[in-house]
């Protein structure tokens, strides 16, 4: 027990809470300075979305940590609040006040951090007439392997892209076979190789990549580029020989399919998909120009929701600042197709998306308590002190 | 315990979150319909407001190769089967229909595997050009790579910078919004002088998409097919548009962003011109429908609005005061505007034009009323330059075509 208060008092130093505030306004200073060269959003996982950030030597050959990361400074910040709370001020009535602004903050910082690991932000697109019951990721991509064999349904073993940049192999009880990376391009470009020859190397033996060459590009970060994902992979059934390499990239828009121990499959890397079990069908797309301009006046998205599972049908409109949230995630009008014959939503997966709502108000709360107790306190001397 | 079990926690947290990105996850869907499936990648909105421009895999490019290597003119996509083409022309929108309006004697060819469309032109003594349109999305390497692609096929040196290329190329229409328009000459040693030796493209963002028209052969046919080639570009429309979709911004960052919908040449395609040699279309006020602007050679800069608003915003007299007043000038009454303005016929149109020179500036501006707004296009700048370039900015107002009915 002496211990657990010699370290709670230790993390609740005053010392500790300038260091972390100090420390994030430096972060975000560098952070901000950093998207010059490196963009928002690699800037985003080594700044903010990291423990530590890293300094890389100008050669490339090493790195060594520099800073505390967004990650570690918010957690420091968040135990030292709790200790401070748990060790700092009394539990009475009139300190109510600040311990329920230190609560405040607390779930604000949690809900940060929940934020930040636990939010998946997609977007789906529907055309008009069209349901769909999945959005993607902008960002993570995926393998998908599809097994076409049951006329009815299709199997998706679906390997998430950062799985691919460890290499080595892949073997899991829903494939009869196993995957060998043979080659890994978090951001690449794909060329035709001519057919009079040349330099180039196909990428692989088999499927599209054996008229393509792939090369390593460096990362995107301009905000109007990504990075394009792409993959050698080498198929070796349980058992039997290798079926060869195949290229599979995210510029590659279609699957390529492989005849597999007598069944048919598909491989595609492809954004990251997130079904539902609930759909949602584009009934009618508006986009509105304000008269005699380009300007647009507002978009709004006219859905029909299916929730079988919870007898949920319904009409709904989304439009800017109107979204509509459904089972956890949150639907915005994010855009539209160039003839608007479709929409594009943004779907926000946010489990902590409640977490500054309640902050507030218990910080409100507490301030409001804290304040009325020292104007009570200050009227009743004034009284005192002015009475005949 | 506390503290523990709060580290401990902290933790997991950090590890549920690595495991995230490294799952494999395995599921059952029911089979997609073509329709659902055919675009599976179709844009990241959020990630490529501007369109990430398609990169180095042109396998819509007959002429495509290594850069340096040599611009071989041999179809590389030849001889793929259905199937192939199916999977190697992934990076295309393979089912896409379009329209257009070549020239006659532009002779129509099958397209070929990941080509949209493919014409070739027959000259003299054999010598020949081919034409071609395609589209390819979601791939790195931007607007610089690709045209410095095609300079290597000629065996041009590169651009060294968005500046270069900027200073080299120019806008022209298309249904697809501005595209950047580009002619190169050179031939590589290897290549036939009869179908080799000048490249004139136009390349069009559109969302994560980007379309491709190219013309490419020998130098002579290719230089005299140049205007019919830009008029063509205008002139491709797809039956199918591209599933690629364009970030939508919420009206209040509409009314502050410096990129405005609205700075395509094209716009939403209400009309089309022809843009003057020199001039370039830049990032106007979203107000505009388009801004088009030019430098000489001191320095001076000049600038070409076009706006449109319903009604006859006031009427005519109104309209040239404003602008008189806008260059330091008086008003004048209905007699001396009559004999002020000049008029200047654009296809089926007869535009109004004034030309007035104030202390500072000179402002040429035209209007036509059409589909009941009017248009004004208002080309103000120093004397010189305006003076220097009237002859440009009549030739943009007879190139001026309304594509919606009046």
């Amino acid at each position: 027990m002496k211990l657990l208060m010699r370290f709670l008092r230790a993390s609740a130093s005053l010392k500790l809470t300038i260091f972390c505030l100090s420390a994030a306004l430096v972060l975000v200073f560098a952070g901000t300075l950093a998207q010059v060269k490196m963009g928002l959003y690699l800037v985003q996982e080594a700044y903010f979305q990291s423990w530590i950030v890293w300094w890389t030597a100008p050669s490339g050959n090493f790195s060594i940590p520099a800073f505390p990361g967004g990650h570690l400074i918010g957690a420091l910040l968040l135990i030292n609040l709790i200790a401070s709370l748990i060790t700092r001020h009394i539990w009475s009535w009139k300190k109510l006040g600040i311990q329920l602004i230190h609560v405040g903050i607390i779930i604000m910082l949690a809900g940060g951090l929940a934020t930040d690991l636990f939010s998946v932000h997609s977007f789906m697109r529907i055309k008009e007439g069209e349901t769909k019951n999945y959005s993607e990721d902008s960002v993570r991509m995926e393998l998908a392997l599809i097994d076409h064999s049951d006329p009815e349904a299709e199997q998706v073993t679906a390997i998430a892209g950062e799985r691919l940049a460890d290499g080595g192999t892949i073997k899991h009880e829903a494939l009869p076979f196993r995957i060998e990376i043979r080659g890994f391009y978090r951001n690449s470009g794909l060329q035709m190789i001519s057919a009079q020859g040349g330099a180039a190397v196909p990428a692989s033996t088999m499927g599209t990549g054996k008229r393509l060459a792939v090369k390593s590009l460096p990362r995107a970060t301009r905000m109007d580029e990504r990075d394009v994902m792409s993959a050698v992979i080498e198929i070796i059934p349980e058992g039997g020989q290798s079926l060869g390499t195949w290229l599979v990239s995210d510029s590659l828009a279609a699957a390529q399919e492989i005849e597999i121990a007598g069944s048919r499959w598909s491989v595609q890397m492809r954004p990251a998909r997130y079904y539902n079990p609930y759909s949602l069908e584009l009934l009618d797309f508006t986009h509105e120009t304000y008269p005699g301009t380009q300007i647009p006046k507002n978009f709004s998205s006219k859905l029909n929701l299916v929730d079988a599972e919870n007898n949920d049908s319904r009409q709904v409109l989304i439009y800017m600042n109107n979204p509509l949230r459904h089972q956890g995630a949150t639907y915005y009008q994010s855009g539209f197709e160039p003839d608007n014959s479709g929409t594009v939503l943004q779907v926000v997966r946010n489990p902590g998306y409640q977490a500054p709502y309640i902050a507030c108000v218990i910080v409100s709360l507490g301030l409001i308590y804290q304040f009325s107790i020292h104007l009570i306190g200050f009227a009743r001397r004034r009284k005192t002190s002015t009475a005949p | 315990m506390k503290p523990k079990l709060f580290s401990a926690g902290l933790f997991a947290l950090a590890l549920a979150s690595c495991k995230q990105d490294k799952e494999i996850k395995v599921y059952r869907v029911a089979k997609e319909t073509p329709a659902a499936s055919a675009d599976p990648h179709a844009g990241m909105p959020g990630m490529m407001p501007g369109g990430a421009m398609p990169g180095p895999v042109d396998g819509a490019d007959p002429h495509a190769g290594v850069p340096g290597m040599g611009g071989g003119s041999a179809d590389p996509h030849a001889g793929l089967t259905a199937e192939q083409l199916a999977s190697a022309g992934a990076a295309m929108q393979q089912s896409q229909e379009f329209t257009d309006s070549p020239p006659s004697h532009w002779k129509k060819l099958p397209p070929s595997a990941m080509l949209l469309g493919k014409y070739q032109i027959e000259g003299p003594e054999g010598v020949t050009v081919d034409v071609t349109f395609s589209t390819l999305r979601s791939a790195p390497g931007g607007l610089l790579a690709n045209i410095n692609r095609w300079r290597g096929q000629l065996g041009q040196e590169p651009f060294a910078d968005d500046a270069a290329l900027k200073g080299n190329t120019r806008m022209v229409p298309s249904s697809f919004g501005e595209a950047v328009f580009i002619d190169i000459e050179g031939l590589m040693d290897s290549a036939d002088p009869k179908k080799d030796g000048r490249l004139i493209g136009a390349i069009a963002e559109s969302g994560p998409s980007a379309w491709f028209f190219k013309l490419r052969g020998n130098d002579a046919l290719a230089a005299a097919e140049r205007e019919n080639f830009i008029r063509w570009v205008e002139s491709v429309k797809l039956a199918e548009v591209s599933n690629a979709p364009v970030p939508a911004a919420s009206p209040a960052d509409a009314a502050t962003s410096p990129v405005s919908p609205a700075a395509a040449p094209a716009g939403d395609g209400s009309v089309t011109w022809q843009q003057p040699e020199g001039w370039s279309v830049v990032n106007g006020s979203s107000a505009r429908y388009a801004t088009l602007a030019i430098t000489d050679a001191d320095g001076a800069k000049g600038e070409l609005a076009v706006t449109h608003f319903p009604g006859d915003v006031g009427g005519d007299l109104a309209n040239v005061n404003r602008w008189r007043s806008q260059i330091g000038l008086e008003p004048i009454d209905e007699a001396a505007l009559a004999t002020s303005v000049t008029q200047v016929t654009a296809g089926p149109k007869t535009i109004q034009v004034i030309d007035v020179t104030g202390p500072k500036n000179r402002c040429a501006a035209g209007w036509v009323a059409h589909g009941g707004e009017t248009w004004f296009f208002k080309f103000t700048g120093p004397d010189a330059l305006v003076g220097a370039q009237k002859a440009k900015f009549t030739a943009f107002l007879e190139s001026i075509r309304f594509t919606k009915p009046d």
